[in-house]
Order: C-alpha cells, then structure tokens, then sequence
C-alpha cells in the first residue's frame, strides 16, 4: 500500500511541476510505478484474501456493519484496478511516441492518489470493526 | 503492458468472485476448506497463468501504442480461445497443488489420486475450458472498452488549447 500510495504521489507531484526539462524523468518514473503498482495489487490480493482465509467459519456475516464495509473495501480496489488500466496504456503510449504530458499524467496519478487513500480509510475503518 | 494487463485480469477476476461468494454466503465454507500456503499458491498458479495467457493473445497485437493493427474481432477470438486454454492450465494446476496440499496433509490415497485424475482431465477439463472461454470473451470486451477510454483520454486532453 505503502508503494502504491508514495509513487502515485510522486509522480502527481513531479507532474504538477510541469517543468519541462523534467518531463522524460516524469514519464520514466511512470513506467517504473507502473510495473510496482500491478506487482503491488496483485499481492495486496493474495494477501487479502489470505487474511480472509484465516476468519475461516468465524468470517463475519455480509449483512452485518463489518461485512458492509467490506464488501464497499472489495468494491473500491475493483474500481481501482478498472480505473488504473487506461492511465497504464496511456503511460505506455506517452513512452512509446516520447511525448510525455505532465498535466495529464498528474491529473491521472492525482486521481489514483484520491483513490487509494479512500481505500485505506476503509481499511482503518475494517480494521477498528 | 502485458504484464499489468494480466494482472487486472487475476486481480478483478477474483475480487468480483470473491464480492460475490461473500455476499452470498459460500465464501467462509470455500476458504475454511483451503490452507493458506494452498491458497496462495493457487493465486499465484492463477496470476501466472493468466499473465501468460495474455501473452498469447496479444502477441504481435502490439506495435509502438496499445493500440493495435490487429481487428478488434480477431482479437476477442484470439481471447476467448486463450481465456479457455488458460481455464483447462488452471485447473491442471488446482489439481497438482491441492493433491500436494492433501499429500502433505496425509490424507490421500493412491485411489483417491486416480478418480481425482480422471474428473479433472474429462468434465472437468471440458467445463474448465467453456468458463475459462466466457471469461476470456468478458475481458476482451472489458479491455476493449479500456483502450478506448484511453484513446478519448489522450484525444480529449490532446485537443485542450
């Protein structure tokens, strides 16, 4: 989470920058965040569902407080890794025709920020029942 | 991009199965059957799988953008034959890993292997397939769909004075 949540900052911050000199930096670190950040879901995935693995039989109801908050958790890294699939083709496709665009890469990593930081208040959230 | 295209595709695959067996209420049985060391490595089989899978199907689909020279028709054949494929190497491998699962566990025998052997490789391998199939079609569309909110990201933003 962690890795997710400081790359998209990053690469939301150098955007806003929008120094031109910086922007094939911009785009390099894109791709690199790229790479960390699928990494990154797949194994907060395996681990999750591990973790879920581990309630077993005590797994709480879905109808209950922490089931709901749950299932709206699942619901947002879903949508998470829905949303993500276009800023990655645009990165790749920045990359490929060597013309990164500052303003849209921050405002695509601005909007993955907004969302993993949603994710982890419900996180917190789960977490506290 | 073949990489994070494989991964979305395990990664949504099972946060939707997982949405929906716990909304049902089947999600605590199936996972209380499963040790965590075996349920790892079965999303790992998945997850690798998967990421090959796409491989095949958008190979030589890519030249310099995502956007491809190949029909998009060809593609979602190509996906759907693939998404098959993969479903039949998953269930292979949910089969190698739950007989290590259950060997371990010393609870397996040979005859047990045999009769497991035989389901899998018949109606399991036929059912395996015609999922893996659909879910293939399912993702092609969903991709397709992606590229071209994409493509209008890029165009919108490209057109801004």
């Amino acid at each position: 989470m962690a890795a997710i949540l400081g790359g998209a900052l990053l690469v939301w911050w150098l955007g806003l920058r929008r120094d031109r000199d910086d922007a094939g930096v911009i785009i390099v670190v894109a791709e690199r965040y790229e790479w960390i950040f699928w990494a990154a879901i797949g194994v907060q995935l395996m681990t999750g569902v591990g973790n879920l693995g581990a309630f077993g039989e005590a797994l709480p109801s879905p109808s209950s407080g922490w089931g709901t908050k749950l299932i709206v958790k699942l619901v947002a890294v879903l949508a998470l890794a829905v949303l993500s699939v276009p800023r990655t083709l645009a990165v790749v496709a920045m990359a490929a025709a060597k013309q990164p665009r500052p303003g849209l890469l921050s405002a695509l990593y601005g909007g993955t920020t907004v969302m993993v930081v949603g994710i982890a208040g419900v996180a917190v959230w789960l977490a506290h029942g | 991009m073949i990489f994070a295209l494989g991964t979305f595709h395990a990664a949504a695959l099972i946060a939707a199965l997982v949405v929906v067996l716990y909304a049902s209420g089947g999600l605590a049985s199936l996972l209380s059957g499963l040790s965590t060391i075996a349920g790892l490595v079965l999303f790992l089989a998945l997850w690798l799988t998967t990421v090959w899978s796409t491989n095949r199907t958008l190979r030589g689909a890519i030249t310099v953008a995502p956007w491809t020279s190949v029909p998009p028709d060809t593609l979602i054949a190509r996906a759907a034959w693939r998404g098959g494929v993969n479903g039949v190497i998953f269930l292979a491998c949910v089969g190698l890993i739950l007989a290590i699962s259950s060997a371990f566990n010393g609870d397996l025998a040979f005859g047990v292997i045999g009769a497991g052997f035989l389901v899998f490789a018949t109606v399991g391998a036929a059912v395996a397939f015609v999922i893996g199939f659909v879910v293939g079609l399912l993702f092609a569309g969903i991709d397709l769909a992606l590229v071209s909110a994409t493509r209008a990201i890029l165009d919108e933003k490209k057109s801004r004075p």
